[in-house]
Order: structure tokens, then sequence, then C-alpha cells
């Protein structure tokens, strides 16, 4: 029997800072006062939410659900809605990471030893986790494209860039990484394991696409 | 926007009101002033200037010495390996440079075509005042991707997906305020370019901007 494929469901997860677990486990038991305060969190930082292209309004939010995360010892995990678009919000707060039993503070240790050269089986052992639990966590962060999370930061599309192709390993083959800076900032960094046009074209793409589709009118690269 | 290699042009970017000393100025006629009966032979450094640097200061100081020397020509200081100096890129686009100041505009049209299929994947797009002199940045993304992912042990998982791996840990590797240069202490690679970071703590930020839910709201226009 053939089944209809479902649609893939957007990313609405939004992390929100509570400064102390405290305040959050407060905010839980006051409906209003939670909305307010995510709604003063996200204000504060400049961002809106990514509610449905077809959404004009954007400006309130309701209570829509809540579920409780065992795994987190029962932490409850409130979703907000957008009465307009229907769109549905995840709120996390900071100390916890989506679908991960790590602390954050946990995987902030091990990332920043990770970041200065020690190897995911160290990091993973001063953090007093697993290497494959690490490795998850660092490719959920991957899930997002550099242009999603640097125009976030309010860095415009690069006008200039360099690129090239980093020759590795990877165990015993040899794999290709296609890199796209700009200054201090990597804009793309690809995995190919082919060495030819084709491949390093396509990987250079993904970054096309993906300004493109931030900024149609986009033209960087061209003088 | 054109992925395609383009021709790649002379930079003549000045770096601290000095010329970049590996390429011709525009008021020399020739890019090297070594004679063509002896290629590749420097004169002897000075005593005092037999260290470490003493090629790159001769060539920089002494009168009639080359300002654009083969690179082949100038042992290379491990300080400059280390700062990005022998991009193979920059060195075949100098390269490239120095047979059409040499042996004139055809032969250095023959040679970038050569460098085209010869590096097909290098591109860079060039805008004399913008364009970064060297590719620095580059090769320090590349070298830092090649230490923490291929050269460590416990990431390489069969069900793995390495680009994921790659884009997290870059992703970590942008957010972190690690540079170590004054004008740019404690700042994040978003920072030094301009960008702005949501709080001031790196692990909330990665959380914050990979939540997937926010977008960036562009401020309203100033009248």
């Amino acid at each position: 029997m053939a089944q209809d494929a479902k649609p893939t469901r957007h990313n609405r997860t939004i992390t929100v800072d509570c400064h102390n677990e405290a305040t959050f486990f407060a905010l839980l038991s006051d409906g209003k006062a939670f909305i307010e305060f995510v709604l003063a969190f996200f204000l504060a930082l400049g961002f809106q939410l990514l509610h449905k292209p077809s959404c004009s309004a954007g400006g309130s939010l309701t209570l829509h659900s809540h579920y409780a995360r065992i795994r987190l010892g029962g932490l409850t995990i409130w979703r907000l809605q957008c009465p307009t678009c229907k769109a549905v919000f995840t709120v996390l707060p900071h100390f916890v990471l989506r679908y991960r039993t790590m602390r954050p503070d946990v995987a902030r240790d091990a990332l920043l030893a990770t970041h200065g050269g020690l190897s995911l089986a160290w990091c993973a052992t001063i953090g007093h986790s697993s290497s494959m639990a690490l490795y998850r966590v660092i490719c959920a962060f991957g899930q997002h494209s550099w242009v999603t999370v640097l125009t976030q930061c309010g860095l415009p599309l690069p006008t200039y860039i360099l690129a090239d192709e980093k020759h590795s390993r990877c165990l015993t083959e040899k794999v290709y990484l296609p890199t796209i800076v700009n200054g201090r900032t990597l804009w793309h960094l690809g995995y190919s394991a082919s060495t030819s046009a084709v491949a390093f074209t396509e990987s250079y793409g993904e970054f096309q696409r993906a300004s493109l589709a931030h900024e149609p009118s986009y033209q960087g690269g061209a003088p | 926007m054109s992925f395609n290699a383009r021709p790649l042009r002379m930079s003549r970017r000045t770096r601290g009101g000095r010329p970049d000393r590996w390429l011709r100025q525009h008021d020399q006629k020739y890019a090297s002033a070594v004679s063509a009966g002896a290629p590749g032979f420097v004169p002897a450094p000075r005593p005092q200037q037999a260290s470490g640097h003493a090629d790159r200061r001769l060539s920089l100081s002494t009168p009639g010495v080359a300002h654009a020397l083969p690179r082949s020509a100038v042992p290379m200081s491990p300080a400059e390996k280390l700062a990005g100096g022998g991009a193979l890129g920059q060195r075949l686009r100098r390269f490239v440079d120095h047979i059409t100041a040499t042996g004139g505009e055809e032969h250095g049209e023959r040679g970038r075509h050569w460098f085209e299929e010869k590096k097909s994947g290098w591109y860079a797009v060039l805008e004399d005042p913008q364009m970064p002199a060297m590719s620095t940045s580059l090769d320090q993304a590349h070298n830092a991707m090649d230490r923490k992912v291929f050269a460590m042990q416990g990431c390489h998982h069969p069900g793995g997906s390495p680009a994921a791996l790659l884009t997290g840990l870059a992703h970590v590797d942008t957010l972190i305020p690690s540079q170590r240069r004054a004008k740019n202490a404690a700042l994040c690679g978003v920072e030094v370019e301009g960008g702005r970071v949501p709080p001031s703590d790196w692990m909330l930020n990665l959380q914050i901007l990979t939540s997937g839910g926010y977008r960036h709201a562009p401020e309203p226009p100033h009248h």
C-alpha cells in the first residue's frame, strides 16, 4: 500500500535563556508570564520567530500544549502557537539540548576541549560521557547551515569570497573539503570523496542555494 | 552568481602602507630584479640577518633586490608557513603574475588557463580594494579542520555524517571567542567580521543560533 509522503516539519524550536533553572520552573506555573518572558527574550535579541510564510501578523503567541520529557527527569516543555499561522514553537530552556540528555555545561566543556585539539574520545572522558554522544551533539549543531546562522548574527552575505578545497584523509580514504570563507568566517564547508569539478561545483552550489533562499537578489561572487 | 573559475588578476593591495612584497609594483618594469642569468640566486644575507627571516628582510629592504621573488627562490620560515604564506592558490596566482610581468600578456593568459585547469575549484573573486591579500583565514580554517577532525580518534563513525560533523565543528570554531590578536582579543569570528552575537556566552549563542525557530529581524531604515 502506497503511503503518502508526510511533509517535512520545520524545526521551530527556540532556546530561551532563563538565567537559572529556578526561574524557568517558576515561570511554568504562570502561563501568561511565561509567554511574556519568551516574547521579551527574543525581542531583546533582535530576533523574530520563524512563522509560516503566509503569516503577516506574527505578534502574539498562545500556549499550545506541553509535555514532560522523561529522560530529563520529567521536565515540562511548553509549546507556543501563533494564532494566525498556527505555527507551533517548542520552548527549550537554556539548560536543555534538543533531543539530548547531555547537559549544555558538559557539552560546553567538551566542545571547548575539542576546539583546543583534544580528541573526541578524550573530550568525552573528561566530561564523563561517551564519544558517540559528543559526536551526535556536534552533528546536531551541524544540521544548520552557515548562511542561516551567520545571517542571524547580522552578517550580510559576503560580496567577496575565497574558495578552495582542502585535501585530507578520512581513515585511509582521501577526501576533499570544499570551503568558502570571507575574512574570519566560514560560509561553507563541504565534504567530498570525489575530486571532480562536478562534485566541487555541487558542494559550492549548496552555499549558492542557501544564499539565494535567504536573499533572492544575492549576487555574491560577481564583481 | 557565478561559481565558474574566473581569470585571476593581480592584486596590488598594500598592507600597512607597504606594498605587497611579493608582487610587482606599478612603477616597476619587472617583477624580479634578479638577473635572468641567475634565476633564484639571492645575495647572501648580512651576518645579523642570517637567522630565521633573513631572506625576507633582505628582499624588502635592500635596493635592487626583487619585491617579487618567486617563492621557490626564497625558503619560507616556519612562521611564514604558519601564517599561510605558502597557500598553493596564492602561489599559483603569483606565478601567473610573474609570467605576465616577464613574458607578456599572452604567456600570462596561457599560464592562467593552465592554472584554472590545474586547480579548477580554486576561486578567488577579485576586486583590488577588498580582496584579501592572502588566504590566511582559509588556510587556518583548513588546517583547523584537518587537525580537529581527521587527525583525531573516535570520530569516524561508519554510519555518521562527516559533513554534519564538520559543520558543527566549524560552528563551534566560528562562535568560540578565540581571537588572540590585541585588536580582536576575546572576540569570536562573527564579531571580528562585524556581526553581533546575542549574549556573551558562546555556548548559549550556539544553542540559540542553531535553535531553528528564530530568524534575524532586519533593523528598520533610519530616516
